[in-house]
């Protein structure tokens, strides 16, 4: 009986320990790694290449190998045996706050600009795991997202300190300003040095592209892909963000006012072109009778000579005589002797 | 039945005890990923496994590891990437400024004997080794070198800190150097009312530039307008003035002819006082008293 109790004690063991405990599933937005006694199953002893290491250097990408191990997909039962224990991870995308520093509470995460001005940023990222170098996210550092966060935050913060305008002074040459009188004024005032944090507000979809080139190798380096770096927020003191305020509405006023001359210019040049026109038709009315008359006299002297003329002019004062009040008219003094 | 409840509850725990048993004496050892274990006995260190999987060390040290359990110890050591954030190192620019340094770094364990006994508190030393190093490379550095070339001085302080951190089991992985900041809040807001003057200086520019801008156009615009009007003044003495000549080209005495004929018509259409004289002048000049 003492045999018999045994056995069924063992069976009952290894029924709910192999049987029961050892069906496992994977849900839509995970994937498992299993170990056998503590290791996982390797495909190939360094992972793939194409994680984006590209952007490190040999000495860097040699400190970051890892390993690639097989990924369990969504789906189930698994089966696994009692010396397996499975590890799972959401490979779902997720965000956290730049200021996210799990040693410190802070809201926002301050920067040196070029111009040594201390501002405050924000921000998002967001992130997943990446489903082809597991290995480093389970296994190979200790706290993942730190090591992301830190690494963000050094690059970022160095980027900030090295920013200025890509596309230099455009404080006064911008497009709006070109368009308004035509021309270029050329770099007369460079009057964009000292205030990167302008630049830094003006370019801030492409401080997110440089941050999102640079961490590119987290894939590489700590398993994790960044899906997108957003800074949203660039706070600098108040009073600073009061005058860059002041900037901006005086760049609107001054459009503004380039605008309402430039339109009183097309006015003032289209009608005074029409005056030409106007003062050009006139005289081209006053002309015409002139040629005609004239035309009309050479043909008549062309038949009858100066004295068709003369006749023309005598013919052409009779009616002269039907609108006078008072004729004098001498006589022959001959004639009433 | 009694002997059944017993063999029953005994095949239960039968496996379990077992393995307990076996784990205890040594006989088997589950390294994890990134583990190792290190073995002493008598004082001495036996071995490290650190291959990961299912390890035997009677396999791998002989059967004195079977007495590892009684007269040494197993520890176990991560091998995993971890990293630290030293915040807020003073350190003094060129200039004198007060600076605060942030230094942020990883660092693995490559040979968990040397990280276990060759120091008691080797974190404690890499983080005053990775401060100490930091003070002494940016320490009479430019503030701006400082500010904007902290990635090669990142570089500088691990180069400088590794060699001394392997002595200690412990491979130094990326340094960056995080935060750069001011410390004195005299000088951040001496810098902050230098940038709003700026900026102030900037809108003052910008307006006067605009000003300056309208004033252009103004100008050019009555200047075109002006030379538009005068050609409009112009262009009746020039059009009339050449039809004139044109017919006098032609033929003077139909020039003279064609005015006389406009005189006429027009001194007809003036419905003026008309008084017919003689070309006589002294009878004209009566008459007209």
């Amino acid at each position: 009986m003492l045999l018999i109790g045994l056995i069924a004690g063992l069976i009952v063991y290894s029924f709910f320990r192999c049987g029961v405990g050892g069906f496992y599933t994977v849900s839509p937005d995970q994937r498992a790694v299993v170990t056998s006694f503590g290791k996982a199953e390797r495909l190939r002893e360094v992972a793939s290449t194409e994680l984006g290491d590209d952007a490190m250097t040999s000495e860097e990408q040699h400190r970051y190998e890892y390993p690639q191990v097989r990924v369990v997909g969504p789906g189930g039962p698994y089966f696994k045996l009692p010396w397996q224990q499975v590890h799972k991870v959401s490979v779902a995308t997720q965000a956290v706050d730049l200021s996210w520093d799990p040693s410190k509470a802070q809201d926002t995460i301050e920067a040196v600009t070029k111009d040594n001005l201390t501002t405050g940023i924000n921000g998002q990222l967001r992130y997943r795991v990446s489903e082809s170098n597991l290995y480093p996210y389970l296994f190979g550092v200790t706290s993942p997202l730190e090591h992301v966060m830190g690494y963000f935050v050094s690059v970022l913060r160095e980027r900030v300190a090295n920013f200025v305008d890509p596309k230099g002074q455009t404080l006064l040459a911008d497009e709006e300003l070109e368009a308004a009188d035509g021309e270029s004024s050329g770099p007369a005032v460079d009057l964009s040095e000292g205030v990167s944090i302008n630049d830094l507000r003006k370019n801030l979809p492409l401080l997110n592209q440089y941050m999102e080139e640079q961490c590119r190798s987290t894939t590489a380096r700590y398993g994790i892909e960044l899906d997108a770096a957003l800074i949203t927020e660039i706070d600098p003191p108040t009073e600073v963000d009061r005058a860059l305020s002041a900037i901006n509405s005086t760049r609107n006023q001054v459009a503004a006012d380039l605008s309402t001359a430039r339109a009183d210019s097309e006015q003032q040049i289209t009608m005074s072109a029409r005056a030409v026109e106007i003062a050009t038709n006139n005289a081209q009315a006053e002309v015409a009778p002139l040629r005609e008359l004239a035309g009309t006299l050479s043909e008549i002297k062309q038949n009858g000579g100066s004295p068709a003329l003369k006749a023309y002019v005598r013919n052409a004062k009779i009616p002269l005589y039907q609108a006078a009040h008072r004729v004098v008219q001498t006589i022959d003094s001959n004639a009433t002797k | 039945m009694e002997w059944f409840g017993g063999g029953f509850i005994l095949g239960l725990i039968a496996i379990p005890v077992f393995l307990a048993f076996a784990r205890f004496f040594g006989l088997y050892a589950c390294v994890g990923e990134c583990q190792a274990h290190v073995f002493t006995l008598f004082g001495k260190v036996i071995g490290t496994i650190d291959e990961p999987g299912l390890q035997v060390p009677v396999m791998k040290f002989g059967p004195r590891a079977l007495l590892v359990p009684f007269f040494g110890k197993s520890y176990v050591v991560s091998t995993a990437l971890r990293q630290h954030y030293l915040r807020n190192q003073m350190v003094n620019s060129e200039e004198g400024t007060p600076m605060g340094v942030g230094i942020w770094y990883e660092m693995r364990v490559t040979d968990p004997e040397s990280y276990l006994f060759t120091n008691a508190n080797p974190d404690g030393s890499l983080q005053a080794n990775v401060t100490s190093s930091t003070i002494s490379t940016l320490s009479n550095l430019e503030m701006e070198k400082m500010l904007e070339d902290r990635h090669s001085l990142s570089r500088t302080v691990r180069a400088t800190v590794s060699p001394l951190s392997e002595k200690w089991g412990y491979t130094l992985g990326s340094v960056y150097i995080r935060k750069v900041a001011f410390t004195d809040q005299v000088m951040v807001d001496n810098i902050t009312e230098k940038v709003v003057k700026r900026l102030v200086q900037v809108t003052s520019a910008m307006k006067q530039d605009g000003e300056n801008r309208v004033g252009l156009i103004k100008s050019e615009t009555a200047y075109r307008v002006s030379q538009k009007m005068a050609e409009a003044s112009a262009a009746r003495p020039m059009i009339v003035g050449k039809a004139l000549n044109e017919i006098s080209a032609a033929d003077d005495e139909i020039l003279e002819t064609v005015l006389s004929v406009m005189e006429i018509d027009t001194l007809l259409k003036s419905e003026a006082s008309i008084d017919l004289l003689p070309s006589s002048g002294n009878l004209l000049l009566q008459i007209g008293r």
